[in-house]
């Protein structure tokens, strides 16, 4: 069941319905059955995997809580190596042996290893076990202790409009107010109706609609001229964001109607004047879980190597990053462009330090927005393309860009109605986002405003809107 | 009122009113429409004209059937409804509509056909073309059939706006702001190919060619049903229905294989009963020069051109 779909609206407004009809006390497992309803209609079985990463680590964080810190740190170690293998498992074993294979060939070593036939990926199987892992972690740092109520920790682990493509929830935040009792409030669930109608306007009004355009570019290449593939290369920037923080917009929207605040994933990471700061403002939830539990950590454990520590656990996080997105070379490429840039922008922070210093503030910040910007567009290339030979293909045809008699026929086949909408589309987003923050959370002061921009969300999704649903990107990782 | 329900009312109402007025826009531009299918649907549904010849099939018919060369050979009326895609049911849809509102009734009724238009399915080929018909019951009830969304679309129509894409939407708009700068792409419903393209090699062609005309013909059995209902629909009228296997672009060397023998003997009951002239040109001449093709399947308007006169000084 997608969210821009017509079973979605009518599956959400009866769990909206039945949750504040029903006491208290049967709130949670009322939602821990909607959730696991919710997640069942892609394909039953594999909720069993979700079950099973659930129990597993909700069983074995009371076990670390009781044990020693000898023994603790053996139920850890079982507990994420059980839950990364079944990840492995069902994401990358058919890449990881398709390699070895290749390798293998090549060193005319007789492989026999066949790949597991027609995995399908579990969706949001990357999601929750992150989350399982933090919730595990945190309670051998003893950041928390232990749920006390198994149906409440599956809740956390499933709640459904989180549970396919995040954010990533910290046991810190969602977990403690699924304890807390939520009662119906209007502004809530306004603000709510608000985000989620933001959220559904970026996913049919513009990503749908660039889709079309770009993923015959993506598909054969060799057929568009290279001006062509570098515009859809800028409007991929656009689809990417409107597609996952437009998920992001409904997820977090539907979660404050049932009066539950889940983590912001986005805040205008095109504004960003270094690759740093952009992943500082891109997909929050899976930086910062990087950051705390793999850049911290590492970073510690390697302290007396100075500067060094810094890029290695860079480099480490961000290959890490590429591959979490999927089990494809493209993925590793992605991660690696941007740990070499962060390296590089960590131990040239004093020579560009300098240059601030040196030139006009506005020369020096567009100038750092300019080229973050064209980083990140060149590695959304890696980030799209299914192979490395479509990528570098892209990359090639865009460096050989020339004068070509075809283009005016190209651009054509958006057709001027398409275009006219896309670019106004893009600039209503701009707008709204930079005058009232991606979270929306000015309209709260303004009445008619709030009522006026719903109104005009509400109607440029139904006139506009591209209704021939389409999965969400992010939901293939 | 309570904050929520005000909120909710005043949103929602807002925006349909103005998709409803979106939508009634759009199906206004679509009805002036000169360009893809939508003059021939208007020329259904609204035109009484007298024509005293029409051919119904699908892209077949559209591509292959000039009228006008028909008309200056046999010095008549004619008009081609041909739609890509169409099935048997959509050619028993169209005749139905047709007699119900154009009288005299025609002499006479081409159909064009191929194994694959008798085959059932169950959906059709781009129902919201219609979508501004959806008043009319003929279309409402054939349409609904295999696009439930119109039932919807007729009661609610601001969701109408929400099944249109991109190409429709600005069909539309050009239909209501620019309707006379828009020159039609038809000739009474014929739409002409670039004669000077050919979109697939010969050996591709070859095959396709072998798909289309299979030897083990599928269970055509609803599909002959329906081709019955235009059957009696036209001997009630006493309009003589013919039968057109057009050409098909193949090399001299497949002709055995590409015989459309097991597909006559189909027909061949209700060729009997019903006595319809049948017209097989799957062998002529024209299917072996690739010159005369847009692509493996339709001919190009050169020979859209020649086939229609082969096609006229037969039934004179």
């Amino acid at each position: 069941m997608l969210f821009n779909s017509f079973s979605f609206l009518v599956f959400f407004s009866l769990v909206v319905v039945l949750f504040f009809s029903i006491p208290f006390r049967f709130r949670n497992i009322f939602l821990l059955l909607a959730s696991y309803f919710f997640y069942m209609l892609w394909k039953p079985e594999y909720a069993i995997l979700l079950a099973f990463s659930t129990i597993s680590s909700y069983y074995t964080a009371i076990l670390i809580f009781r044990k020693t810190d000898a023994e603790k740190r053996k139920y850890l170690v079982a507990c994420i190596s059980l839950n990364l293998l079944i990840l492995f498992f069902f994401k990358y074993f058919n890449f990881f042996n398709s390699n070895v294979r290749t390798l293998f060939t090549l060193l005319h070593i007789d492989y026999k290893i066949p790949d597991i036939l027609a995995v399908i990926l579990p969706v949001g199987i990357s999601f929750y076990t992150f989350e399982t892992i933090s919730y595990v972690l945190d309670i051998y740092y003893e950041r928390r202790e232990p749920e006390n109520k198994l149906s409440t920790y599956a809740l956390y682990i499933s709640f459904f409009p989180k549970l396919l493509a995040g954010p990533i929830e910290k046991s810190t935040g969602l977990l403690v107010q699924l304890n807390q009792e939520t009662s119906f409030k209007q502004d809530r669930i306004i603000e709510g109706l608000r985000r989620m109608l933001w959220g559904f306007f970026k996913k049919v009004v513009i990503a749908d609609r660039l889709s079309v355009l770009i993923d015959p570019v993506y598909a054969h290449p060799s057929n568009y001229s290279g001006g062509y593939i570098l515009f859809c290369c800028y409007l991929f920037a656009f689809q990417i964001y409107c597609d996952f923080s437009g998920y992001t917009d409904i997820a977090i929207g539907a979660s404050k109607i049932l009066g539950y605040d889940i983590v912001e994933n986005f805040n205008q990471p095109y504004i960003s004047k270094n690759v740093g700061e952009f992943w500082r403002r891109w997909h929050l939830s899976l930086s910062n879980w990087l950051r705390d539990y793999l850049f911290t950590p590492i970073i510690f454990k390697r302290k007396d190597w100075g500067n060094s520590a810094l890029v290695y656990a860079t480099f480490i996080t961000f290959v890490l990053c590429g591959l979490w997105h999927g089990a494809r070379w493209t993925f590793v490429i992605f991660g690696l462009l941007q740990g070499i840039v962060i390296s590089f922008e960590l131990v040239s922070k004093k020579w560009r330090k300098g240059w601030s210093e040196k030139l006009p503030s506005w020369i020096y910040d567009n100038g750092s927005w300019i080229i973050t910007f064209h980083f990140v567009v060149l590695s959304f290339v890696f980030f799209r393309a299914d192979n490395t030979t479509i990528a570098f293909e892209i990359i090639n045809r865009i460096g050989h860009i020339g004068f070509n008699s075809n283009y005016l026929l190209e651009f054509s086949k958006f057709g001027i109605f398409s275009l006219i909408i896309l670019l106004s589309s893009i600039f209503f987003l701009l707008f709204v986002e930079r005058k009232f923050t991606p979270t929306l959370s000015k309209f709260n002061q303004l009445i008619r405003g709030n009522y006026l921009f719903s109104f005009i969300t509400l109607t440029l999704v139904i006139v506009l809107g591209y209704f021939h649903p389409q999965i969400f990107i992010y939901f293939n990782f | 009122m309570s904050s929520l329900l005000k909120y909710i009312l005043a949103i929602c109402l807002g925006a349909f009113i103005v998709s409803y007025l979106f939508f009634m826009f759009i199906n206004l531009g679509l009805k002036n429409q000169k360009n893809d299918t939508f003059p021939v649907i208007r020329e259904l549904v609204n035109s009484v004209e007298n024509h005293q010849v029409i051919f119904v099939g699908s892209s077949l018919a559209k591509n292959n059937i000039n009228p006008l060369v028909y008309d200056s050979i046999n010095k008549v009326n004619s008009y081609n409804f041909g739609y890509p895609g169409a099935k048997i049911e959509h050619n028993l849809m169209i005749i139905k509509r047709y007699l119900q509102s154009n009288h005299p009734a025609p002499q006479k009724i081409f159909i064009v056909l191929e194994p694959y238009v008798l085959d059932s399915t169950t959906e059709i080929n781009f129902p919201v073309q219609y979508y501004p018909y959806c008043n009319d019951s003929t279309i409402y009830n054939f349409v609904s059939k295999y696009d439930p969304d119109i039932k919807l679309v007729k009661y609610f129509p601001f969701i109408g706006v929400s099944k249109y894409n991109d190409y429709l939407k600005n069909l539309g708009i050009m239909g209501v702001l620019s309707p006379n700068r828009i020159t039609s792409a038809l000739i009474k419903g014929y739409e002409p190919l670039d004669a000077g393209s050919w979109k697939v090699d010969a050996e591709v062609a070859r095959n396709k060619t072998k798909q289309i005309i299979p030897t083990n013909i599928k269970n055509h059995n609803e599909g002959l049903k329906h081709l019955e209902g235009i059957c009696k629909a036209c001997s009630e009228k006493n309009i003589q229905l013919v039968f057109v296997l057009p050409p098909v672009y193949h090399q001299k060397s497949t002709v055995n294989k590409t015989s459309p023998i097991a597909f006559v003997a189909e027909l061949e009951p209700l060729i009997t009963e019903y006595n319809i002239l049948l017209i097989d040109h799957t062998q002529i001449e024209l299917s072996f020069n690739k010159e005369f093709y847009f692509d493996w399947h339709h001919l190009n308007s050169r020979g859209a051109k020649i086939y229609t006169a082969i096609l006229a000084n037969e039934t004179k």
